[in-house]
């Protein structure tokens, strides 16, 4: 026992098996680092129109941005229907669809609507909105609006929208996305704003407690101190910064969220003069979905681990073994005080465990790097399924080097040997080129039409004979859709995915190469 | 003790026997040579005998363990230096012999200690901390033997050890051998050549094709190999024999004398001398120089 520690201490030390190492936990974070930029991009769209003029003289505008993160759009097309004629707009580099109509009145502009399909042709990814007139008002922070609802002149409106926004490269945190109707003006103006901690308790939605301005519709609550239904010192506000209106702009507390765990906060946008034109309250912590990361482990990093993985356990096994035995350094040990069979486990043990560690280690730092990252940890069921994956993968692997190792006595012939293993065994398999597959199975797959019984069985049973396809097996265990295996129509045992067929299948290739080499080494030099 | 007995083995894919049930014994205090051609079988002997691959057929005994059958019992008593050592890449000499010790659970401190010692004895104090790798060929012979003693084994099978080695290094093993022979170990040592035997070994067995030809005890070889004198005198009688047998071993053959054995070259001169002196005539004197490897390489050919 003492000697077996001793090697696997040994091995773990070798200068081979620490970059092998620290490539297994490197993977992961290049994969979640990149794989993070696709939980950003929900690529939301928002849109606001508005006309203004008198008579039968209108320009109207649609604004089209990026709910995301406020940014216009450019060359999108917005389909303007007024008084039952459709009118194509296209946005410029402002992101305004613009158009000036003479030939309607005021209350056929009224009743004019916008729709914009965010994916070309595909209605149901339509934004829809209705055309309201602006009046022209010489203060940039307030406008009248809706004068067709009868209110006119009477109806102060905050020109500002104030609404929560994901943050590009920031998915722990929200931003504040402003947007604002500049109509008539020329100059965009300042505004101010201030901020509270929240120790409220006002229900949560979804991170927002309440947002009145959402439309751009408030009344003027000046120098209130309640909002919502809480009070609070307005004196007590804190300043944090003034900034320039634009039509959209994204305001990224970043450093309110630093060095504090309250994310609960309260804040107030002044004019110049101290009028306030809105407020919101919003928790700025951005937490992303279980889900969401399961998804991305299994999508991005677990094929990565799959691939690689098995890779660095065969060269680990060659090193650790089979240099050793070809070069007759493993003679040097064998003559001590050891049997064969412990020299091989030992061997095999620290060879596997360097990788298995590794693997652990580099789970384990993507669990982190996710809940750095997107708050949120990788769930631990897919942790202990991954990690049995990974165990078939290394073990299936390593057991094969092994045993090559033992009956081969060059090293040209191992390498061969792992070279084949890895394209037949791992690289072919994780990008289902079945071409390669041996072409019984293949054909055999490709006789069977897509989602039939005949065809899930094959594949399953195409994963099950190489220790790659573990990490497939249990994607589909953990995930149920992943795209290359319909399981919806067929209960999980019939297509022989069940979760103790998969442990078992798995321990067989756990197993068996590793009683293989140990009884060729131990019966043969 | 190391007792073979019956001793086979066939390689893989191999169609003869390397070593063709061959049996003898090392006894405790002996140092046994194991002579042979190229091909012989010497190695695949000394690496079966110690546990490093296993025999197709017979038994090897280390001091009365069965190597194959208890092999880490039998192994705690064996030291070997392989013909051509060769150790882990990128690991220095002193961290190996730290790890060797290990097997042997020797307190990590006495290891140590032990370890300096042990690569001091063989003259690798100085690279200590290299890379053993990175070795010459007699260097890594040295350090091989110095990774051998490391438990202070009673059994050493040495396989062209002095293979390598420059003059110093062999005068050291000699003595290190003699010095292992008082202290009773057993000591299995394989050469081609029979010549460096000479002083050293008590015993000899000298292999062909996996067969032992001959096996030779150090007298048997002392008269076999060493220098001579013929002379012819005119007359030959029992005072000449009592006046030559001082100088070595004398056989007369009617007028023919031979001393062979003469164990100091500066005798020759004398012995003309003195048959001269004690008045005899001398018609034909002849050295005779048959040497070891004469009788070894004379000896092969007459095997078919
Ligand atoms: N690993 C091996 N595989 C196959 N045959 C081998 C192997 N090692 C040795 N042999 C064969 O076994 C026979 C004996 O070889 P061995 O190495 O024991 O000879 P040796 O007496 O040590 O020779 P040398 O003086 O050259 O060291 C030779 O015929 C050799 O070809
Ligand atoms: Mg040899």
């Amino acid at each position: 026992m003492r000697q077996i520690l001793h090697e696997i201490r040994r091995a773990l030390l070798a200068k081979t098996t620490i970059l092998i190492i620290i490539v297994i936990i490197l993977i992961p974070a290049l994969v979640v680092a990149t794989s993070i930029s696709s939980v950003n991009y929900a690529n939301s769209v928002k849109a606001e129109g508005y006309a203004e003029g008198q008579n039968l003289t209108f320009t109207i505008s649609v604004y089209v941005y990026s709910g995301t993160y406020g940014t216009p759009t450019f060359g999108e097309t917005v389909n303007l229907s007024v008084a039952n004629h459709n009118y194509l707009l296209t946005t410029d580099v402002a992101g305004y669809a613009n158009v000036t109509l003479q030939s309607y009145n005021a209350s056929e502009i009224g009743n004019s609507s916008y729709t914009y399909d965010q994916v070309p042709g595909d209605s149901s990814t339509s934004l829809q909105g209705r055309i309201t007139i602006l009046k022209p008002e010489e203060n940039p922070y307030f406008l009248i609006s809706r004068s067709f609802y009868g209110q006119n002149g009477t109806l102060y409106t905050s020109r500002y929208g104030i609404n929560r926004v994901p943050i590009n490269n920031e998915p722990r945190i929200y931003g504040i996305l402003v947007t604002y109707q500049p109509s008539n003006l020329s100059s965009f103006p300042n505004i101010s704003m201030y901020y509270i901690t929240d120790k409220s308790g006002i229900p949560v939605v979804e991170g927002i407690r309440y947002n009145v301005c959402e439309s751009g519709i408030t009344y003027i609550n000046n120098f209130s101190s309640q909002q919502g239904g809480y009070n609070y010192n307005e004196s007590e506000m804190k300043y944090f910064g003034t900034f320039k209106s634009h039509e959209s702009m994204v305001i990224t507390p970043v450093n309110l969220t630093v060095n504090t765990n309250t994310s609960d906060y309260i804040f107030e946008f002044f004019s110049s003069n101290g009028t306030e034109v809105g407020w919101i309250a919003l928790n700025l912590t951005r937490t992303t979905s279980p889900d969401v990361v399961n998804s991305l482990f299994f999508t991005s990093e677990l094929p990565m681990l799959s691939l690689f993985v098995p890779l660095l356990a065969m060269l680990s096994a060659f090193f650790v073994f089979g240099r050793d035995r070809v070069t007759g350094v493993l003679s040097t040990v064998i003559v001590r005080p050891i049997s064969r069979r412990s020299v091989i486990l030992s061997r095999y043990l620290a060879s596997v465990g360097a990788v298995f560690v590794a693997s652990l280690a580099s789970l384990g730092l993507s669990s982190i790097l996710f809940h750095y990252l997107l708050g949120t940890y990788i769930p631990l069921s897919s942790i202990l399924l991954s990690l049995w994956a990974l165990s078939v993968m290394i073990c299936g692997f390593s057991g094969l080097i092994f045993f090559a190792s033992s009956i081969m006595n060059s090293i040209g012939k191992i390498i061969a040997t792992v070279m084949l293993a890895f394209f037949f065994l791992d690289f072919f398999w994780t990008f289902y080129a079945l071409p390669a597959i041996p072409i019984f199975v293949s054909t055999y797959l490709l006789n069977q039409s897509y989602g039939t019984l005949e065809y899930l069985r094959t594949q399953a049973i195409l994963d099950y004979i190489t220790p790659s396809g573990y990490t497939n097996l249990i994607t589909y265990l953990q995930q149920h859709n992943v795209s290359t295996f319909v399981l919806a129509s067929y209960p999980v045992s019939e297509i022989y995915l069940t979760l103790p067929l998969v442990l078992a299948a798995g321990l067989l290739w756990i197993l068996l190469p590793l009683l293989a080499s140990l009884i060729s080494f131990s019966r043969h030099d | 003790m190391i007792i073979i007995e019956e001793l086979k083995k066939k390689y893989n894919r191999q169609s003869k026997f390397a070593v063709d049930g061959i049996s003898f014994s090392v006894n405790n205090g002996e140092i046994l040579g194991l002579v042979g051609l190229n091909g012989a079988g010497k190695t695949t002997t000394i690496n079966v005998s110690c546990g490093v691959i296993l025999p197709s057929g017979g038994r090897i005994l280390i001091d009365d363990v069965d190597i194959v059958a208890e092999k880490s019992k039998a192994s705690r008593e064996i030291g070997w230096v392989s013909e051509f050592p060769n150790f882990e890449p990128n690991t220095k000499a002193i961290h190996l012999m730290l790890y060797f010790s290990g097997f042997y659970k020797i307190p990590r401190k006495e290891a140590f200690i032990r370890s300096m010692d042990l690569l001091r004895t063989v003259g690798l104090e100085e690279d200590a901390y290299r890379p053993a790798s990175a070795y010459s060929q007699g260097m890594k012979k040295r350090l091989a033997l110095a990774s051998a003693l490391i438990s202070g084994p009673r059994n050493l099978l040495l396989d062209e050890i002095l293979n390598g080695l420059d003059p110093s290094g062999i005068n050291l093993i000699r003595k290190l051998m003699l010095e292992w022979k008082k202290q009773g170990k057993a000591i299995l040592l394989s050469t081609h050549l029979l010549g460096i035997l000479e002083n050293l070994a008590d015993r000899v067995v000298i292999m062909h094709h996996g067969k032992i030809i001959k096996t030779l005890a150090n007298e048997e070889m002392k008269s076999l190999g060493s220098t001579g004198i013929r002379i012819r005198v005119d007359h030959v009688d029992k005072s000449l024999e009592v006046i030559l047998s001082k100088y070595g071993n004398v056989r007369i053959d009617g007028q023919n004398v031979t001393i062979t054995n003469i164990s100091d070259e500066q005798d020759m001169e004398n012995i003309s001398s003195d048959i001269s002196a004690n008045g005899y005539r001398i018609s034909h004197l002849d050295l005779e120089k048959t040497s070891l490897e004469d009788y070894f390489l004379n000896l092969i050919g007459e095997v078919p």
